[in-house]
């Protein structure tokens, strides 16, 4: 009797450690987010482009992007506060995309004059906000805005099922399948006889 | 017929076998193995936020919520400022207008209005925040309940 009611004690205190091991998971699970973005500084000049990487270990997701420009070299995100097409810039990018590990987004300028920017890379639910800095020097003469100017397309890794296979995986892949198949053709011609000759 | 279906049979499972054999065995022998440790010489900006939300819980106005604490780890190559703007949600009442940060979390030192807070890390260094909403200078009359009020404080990091 004695060992029946130390042996239901311990059950008691084995599931209580449990149950309070199980609450203090659900209490810890507060998720947090990582974004890298680099180089952090690019010097671009009129009709330029260049490719700005983006990387989260942690986050995947639509990716914002945005400018913001200066005219002097600011030292927090506050300085920067001129909009690109009222300070006659045409600043192209795509506006968003899938983030998905490591992905890439090409920003293309035309213009004049020197300006100092920031391309804001923000992920829509994580609300974590990196930038790069820019120096756009776009020398006294404005440049024409031309139709042959067209943005980067964004692009994200091969992280798909099959992005995962090499050629020496597919030819494998493709001969066992082949394999696979003359092996039941055979045994169904083998039945069929069977069948005939029954 | 028989014989031939037979003879068939064995021959595809021979060639079967020789196939592996060639692949997975043979094959192997001619692999070389080869493994490095590559090193990040690029530079680049990166910053690990943790928590990512905050619930402030029951506020009432002339009151504050308890304290929290939000850690910010510059995990990038840079030495970074960092900044927070409020956006989207339900920021056109202005509730939000009266989150107040600081850094240490002492009660003897005063919090800065997060509109106006901003700080500079170091490369490799972490900063534990700490956040309140302190609705006691909240002019404005509340005459509803406003229930699950949301807004997005965004962590704002610009290389410096």
């Amino acid at each position: 009797m004695l060992r029946l009611w130390l042996f239901l004690f311990d059950m008691k205190i084995g599931l209580s450690i449990l149950v309070i091991l199980f609450l203090i998971s659900l209490f810890s699970f507060v998720s947090g987010y990582q974004l890298g973005v680099g180089p952090p500084e690019i010097n671009l000049k009129s009709g330029e482009c260049l490719e700005i990487y983006v990387f989260s270990e942690d986050y995947s997701g639509e990716i914002e992007v945005s400018d913001r420009w200066a005219e002097k070299r600011g030292n927090s995100f506050g300085d920067y506060d001129l909009n690109a097409e009222e300070e006659g810039l045409d600043v192209r990018y795509f506006k968003n995309f899938e983030l998905n590990g490591t992905g890439k987004s090409k920003i293309c300028i035309n213009g004049y004059g020197k300006y100092y920017g920031l391309m804001l890379f923000r992920t829509v639910e994580g609300n974590l906000e990196v930038g790069t800095r820019i120096f756009f020097d776009g020398g006294g003469i404005m440049s024409r805005i031309g139709g042959s100017l067209i943005s980067g397309r964004v692009m994200s890794d091969a992280n798909g099922f099959l992005g995962r296979f090499g050629a020496r995986e597919a030819v494998l892949l493709s001969s066992f399948a082949v394999s696979l198949a003359l092996l039941w053709f055979l045994f169904f011609i083998l039945r069929q006889n069977r069948e005939k000759e029954g | 017929m028989r014989n031939w279906i037979g003879f068939s049979v064995v021959l595809v499972i021979v060639l079967f076998v020789i196939f592996f054999y060639f692949v997975f065995f043979a094959g192997a022998n001619n692999q070389i193995s080869v493994e490095v440790d590559v090193r990040a010489t690029d530079s680049y900006t990166s910053v690990d936020v943790y928590p990512n939300s905050i619930d402030f819980g029951e506020v009432s106005k002339g009151g504050a919520s308890d304290r929290f604490k939000v850690t910010i780890n510059n995990t990038g190559t840079e030495n970074v400022m960092v900044s927070f703007l409020i956006n989207g949600g339900n920021y056109t009442q202005k509730i939000f207008d009266y989150i107040f940060v600081r850094k240490t979390p002492g009660n003897d030192i005063n919090y800065t209005k997060i509109k106006n807070f901003n700080f500079s890390l170091a490369s490799g260094s972490d900063q534990e925040l700490y956040f309140v909403l302190n609705l006691s200078s909240y002019a404005d009359p509340i005459y509803g309940d406003m229930i699950g009020h949301r807004v997005n404080v965004t962590t704002v990091v610009v290389p410096v």
